[in-house]
């Protein structure tokens, strides 16, 4: 029996202080997944506090099947989402197009997005180059994150970071899974210039 | 349609990987109390089950009923105090005797059974009695020309008076009665009532 599973055991009866230790273990980590998904820290401290409620209630409903680290998560980005669609009101939702985007304007932009990247391909690679050479911290990635709007961001970190495939995002967030892709590129290249930006920035310092 | 793998992919991916964001005491503490106050709430409805709820509304009733003869006695008693023309208004419950009460009760069981009737009905409504025993005084003033035509009006008049007079004592023995009975177990009373 490893610690983990004393802990999670522990948790499973209520018992405080397995709880403490997998909050002491845990929390860090889910934290930061949490504030990918948030505006602030606070929010991401809102989300964290709901999240670990979650698995402490719910915790005997872990089956010991996959990673716990991997349950967890899941319960996170779940809550996250949930504290989005919540507050959705409250969110910057920029007027786009995109909720009636159909499956040619979803290809038609994956090409032209193909196109532009291979007449300036020269020009990208010195993007790629430049921003891989400034050398992002965490933080600055993070940073650089939160200046995209969150419906994109939402679907980036759920796809890029977390593994979630668009049939997932768009069951989730209740959006067109076409919607999901067009979000999806529209963050990237939100990202990639912001990046880009970033690194000359840095690199003229 | 797949997603190409590129700079911001590997950059995010890596970057990101074993990001960690410090996390504060209190954060620990709203964690805590949330989860403790929850599991309160969880346990406390499992155990408050309709057993529960049933023993509580019984527990109500029952002081309730347990309550209500000594407040239906205790407005019988006002109200016999409000009513002006009501004998206890007028006399003081203690001025009277035991041994009064007895040759009062005494000389009651001697009457005969119409009066006896008369009790009955005014034991249930005091207003009801005053009514009845009206009545019946009135019968009985309307039967007495009838039978003795040759009474004259003075003489039916004052008959009518004695008979008003035997009514107010008999109205008096049962107002003693009351306050007797009352005076010495407030709570039997009402089953007293139904005895008689």
């Amino acid at each position: 029996m490893d610690v983990d599973e004393q802990i999670i055991r522990g948790c499973m009866r209520y018992k405080r202080k397995s709880q403490q230790k997998l909050w002491d273990l845990y929390a860090p980590l889910m934290k930061s997944i949490c504030f990918r998904y948030a505006r602030d820290m606070d929010e991401a401290s809102d989300i964290l506090q709901e999240g670990f409620l979650k698995v402490f209630l719910n915790i005997k409903k872990y089956q010991w099947k996959g990673s716990f680290e991997g349950w967890m998560k899941r319960v996170m980005v779940n809550t996250a989402i949930n504290y989005y669609k919540k507050n959705q009101s409250n969110y910057y939702f920029e007027q786009i197009d995109e909720e009636r985007t159909n499956e040619q304007e979803v290809d038609e932009q994956y090409e032209e997005d193909n196109a532009v990247d291979k007449m300036h391909e020269s020009d990208l690679k010195k993007d790629y180059n430049t921003v891989a050479r400034a050398g992002f911290t965490e933080d600055e990635l993070m940073a650089a994150l939160k200046t995209i709007p969150d419906h994109f961001r939402i679907v980036f970190s759920m796809s890029v970071l977390d593994g979630y495939k668009h049939k997932e995002i768009a069951g989730m967030l209740l959006i067109d899974e076409k919607t999901s892709r067009t979000r999806l590129l529209r963050a990237k290249k939100l990202l990639k210039n912001q990046l880009f930006e970033m690194s000359i920035k840095k690199l003229v310092k | 349609m797949t997603e190409k793998k590129d700079i911001v992919d590997e950059l995010y991916q890596s970057g990101l990987k074993n990001h960690k964001v410090q996390t504060k005491e209190e954060e620990w503490k709203a964690v805590k109390r949330s989860v403790a106050y929850s599991l309160f709430l969880k346990s406390g409805f499992q155990h408050f089950n309709f057993v529960y709820v049933l023993l509580g509304i019984l527990a109500i009733v029952s002081v309730s009923v347990l309550a209500w003869p000594e407040n239906n006695s205790a407005r019988t008693i006002d109200v016999e105090a409000e009513s002006p023309g009501s004998v206890s208004s007028q006399k003081e419950p203690e001025e009277i005797t035991e041994e009064k009460v007895g040759s009062i009760i005494q000389e009651e069981k001697q009457e005969k059974e119409p009066k006896n009737h008369v009790e009955e009905k005014e034991s249930e409504d005091e207003n009801a009695f005053v009514k009845t025993t009206e009545a019946e005084v009135e019968t009985e003033v309307e039967q007495e020309p009838v039978e003795k035509n040759t009474k004259s009006t003075f003489d039916t008049i004052k008959a009518v008076e004695d008979q008003n007079q035997e009514i107010h004592k008999k109205e008096k023995v049962i107002i003693v009665k009351q306050d007797t009975v009352y005076e010495f177990d407030t709570v039997d009373k009402p089953k007293w009532w139904k005895r008689k």
